[in-house]
């Protein structure tokens, strides 16, 4: 398993339609992706879930990737977030 | 039978009944039923999720991208695995029907996300129970989508939620009823924006009367309904609806005209609204400005405060709309006897004399700030009025100023000054300080509704304080005429709100007095234009001074009627 931590820091947050794109991305791939978040984590597939965390701009969060791609997961997810948009 | 009118009109139509509370029925079932159960809401689900798509496309047609997005959120929730999962396990554990263990699914689902700190996240907990809802429309297959709507419909539900009229075909809506709301209500001001007539019927056994099919008779006028009515019956509404059609026909055509006196002074029309949705209406009966923007329904629609970027939408698009004339949006204006859900407030014995509007806000600071901050960052596409409500001495006004300044500071603002500050004059105190008042603000509005109960120490809830609440009160008009005439001394703009501001028959006293704008409901203005067109201010001055030296409304409304009889306009 690999992990890395992220600063959010487009305006919104994860809200739906970040955490929605957020949601795509992961699904590409074959690892579990979780999203850590103080005491609660989420899978990084589920927007259900990664809403309930409720991660606005400006909160840290882990993101831990466990599978044959792990490492491709963790470095396009991190770009992804950092990056995004809205 | 009579109910209470919410948006006027009359109409007929065939009823369409919109019924979802009743049918969820908490319904165990038998262990060897699971998989069959278990079938049944996958079903549902899949068809839940046909309907969203549909919907989607609907609403990017008809309301554009950014509502549709809503929905393509409900969507992608709708056909996750955490819902088949979380939905199937409440069916196999407590052995219930798929649609009731659908609706538990949301709720929880949806309480979890009201208990998060974020405004945003909270305010989507909504969402999980208007997915819920679809979900259970899915697996039940009865529903508004599943119903043809009838070329003529009107429309009768418990309460309308915006889903419901999202799915709705408007163009063949001609009316509503429902059971549960107020003037307020998303059903009422949705028909108010449409100019369709909706009566809200509290009554359980008048609300169940009504059958899928009937032809139904709505005035919204009065407030009175018929269902199936007698030939001579329908003859008679049918004659009232003709006559005002060929009224408003004629009204028409006063809309590009200008509003001003027979001898050409003008006299600003402007328009109240509660929301975006009343501004395409204000614009249809080309409303001079926004003279009071209510925001208490931005408050309303939520489940918490709405967002700073919410708001910043809602009052930008508002001014980017009026394209440069005044727009006038009031601060937040509540107190104990409407509580907003998630602000619970300590029951008061007075309520109308206790915390409320500013007073309100000064005790939750930040929802204050929040407001200011997107009232500024607003103020970018325009000039815009902010208004303190509920104002009794000068200090709630340099505390407002203060506050705006700090946010200012906390913004760095370089942004141009266009945010322009202005107070209701509601209270007697606010009379009696007006001119102090006048030198520290930019503009001010008077609300006839609380000035009359305040001045008149008379509840205008009370029915049985008619006989005292009177608008025409002598000492009402003339704390009116007081006002008005310093804040045009002084130069200030200056306008009246509340529902005296719509009445024809105070319309010759307030031209008389060379108020600056009037605002009401926007399907008032051209009647109230067609009057002042033929009013001679000079002929209205001189009303005034023979008005402020009457010493009983009786004789004052008296006065008025026969100024208005004797040109022809009453």
């Amino acid at each position: 398993m690999v992990k890395g931590t992220i600063l959010v820091s487009n305006p919104t947050g994860l809200h739906t339609r970040p955490a929605k794109n957020v949601v795509a991305k992961a699904k590409q791939f074959e690892s579990k992706i979780i999203i850590k978040y103080g005491e609660k984590e989420a899978d990084a597939k589920s927007l259900l879930k990664i809403m309930k965390l409720g991660i606005t701009q400006n909160n840290e969060i882990e993101l831990q990737c466990d599978g044959s791609d792990e490492e491709k997961a963790l470095s396009t997810m991190t770009e992804f977030i950092l990056n995004l948009e809205g | 039978m009579t109910g209470i009118s919410v948006s006027d009109g009359i109409a007929h139509g065939t009823a369409f009944i919109i019924d979802e509370e009743h049918s969820i029925e908490d319904r165990k079932i038998d262990s060897g039923d699971l998989k069959a159960e278990i079938a049944k809401f996958l079903e549902g689900r899949d068809r839940a999720a046909v309907e969203l798509e549909k919907l989607i496309l609907k609403v990017r047609v008809e309301l554009g991208d950014d509502k549709a997005e809503i929905f393509e959120g409900h969507l992608e929730i709708l056909s996750s695995d955490d819902v088949e999962e979380g939905v199937i396990e409440i069916i196999t554990e407590n052995l219930i029907c798929a649609e009731k263990a659908s609706e538990i699914f949301a709720e929880e689902n949806a309480k979890e996300m009201e208990e998060l700190d974020d405004e945003y996240f909270r305010e989507r907990g909504q969402d999980f129970r208007d997915i819920g809802k679809q979900l259970v429309k899915g697996i039940i297959g009865s529903d508004l989508n599943d119903a043809e709507l009838p070329e003529e419909a009107i429309v009768i539900s418990e309460e309308l939620t915006p889903s419901q009229t999202a799915a709705l075909d408007m163009s063949k809506v001609k009316g509503f009823i429902v059971r549960k709301g107020g003037k307020n209500s998303h059903a009422a001001i949705i028909a108010r924006s449409l100019e369709l007539p909706a009566i809200i019927l509290e009554d359980d056994n008048s609300f169940s009367q009504f059958r899928p099919g009937d032809i139904v008779y709505i005035d919204g006028e009065s407030g009175e309904l018929w269902i199936n009515p007698r030939q001579e019956i329908v003859r008679k509404i049918d004659r009232k609806y003709k006559s005002r059609q060929k009224e408003k026909a004629e009204l028409m055509k006063l809309l590009n005209l200008p509003t001003e006196t027979a001898d050409k002074k003008p006299v600003g029309l402007y328009a109240n609204v509660g929301g975006l949705f009343d501004i395409d209406n204000a614009k249809k009966y080309n409303a001079e400005g926004i003279g009071l923007f209510r925001t208490e329904f931005l408050f309303m629609e939520t489940k918490s405060c709405p967002t700073l970027e919410r708001q910043t939408h809602v009052y930008q698009s508002a001014i980017e709309s009026l394209e440069g004339r005044n727009v006038i949006i009031r601060l937040l204006d509540t107190g104990a006897d409407k509580p907003l859900s998630y602000m619970p407030l300590p029951e008061e014995d007075n309520p109308f004399l206790g915390i409320r509007g500013i007073r309100l806000l000064f005790q939750k600071e930040d929802i204050l700030r929040t407001q200011i901050q997107a009232l500024l960052m607003a103020s970018e596409a325009g000039s815009v009025g902010m208004m303190i409500p509920m104002i009794n001495s000068l200090k709630p006004i340099q505390r407002v100023r203060a506050i705006i300044e700090e946010e200012k500071q906390a913004l760095a603002w370089k942004g141009p000054e266009n945010l322009k500050l202005g107070v209701m004059i509601e209270t007697p105190a606010a009379v009696q300080l007006i001119e102090d008042i006048l030198d520290q603000v930019d503009f001010i509005s008077i609300g006839t509704n609380d000035l009359t109960q305040y001045t008149l120490a008379a509840d205008r809830g009370n029915p049985s304080m008619n006989e005292y609440y009177d608008e025409f009160h002598p000492a009402v008009l003339r704390s009116i005429a007081h006002v008005i005439k310093q804040a045009g001394k002084k130069k200030k703009l200056n306008g009246i709100c509340g529902e005296l501001a719509g009445n024809p028959l105070a319309l010759p006293f307030f031209v008389g007095l060379g108020v600056d704008e009037l605002s009401t409901n926007a399907s008032n203005i051209l009647r109230l234009k067609k009057i002042i067109r033929k009013i001679d201010s000079g002929e209205a001055k001189d009303l005034v001074q023979e008005i402020l030296r009457i010493p009983a409304s009786e004789g004052i409304r008296a006065r008025l009627n026969r100024f208005l009889n004797e040109r022809d306009l009453i």
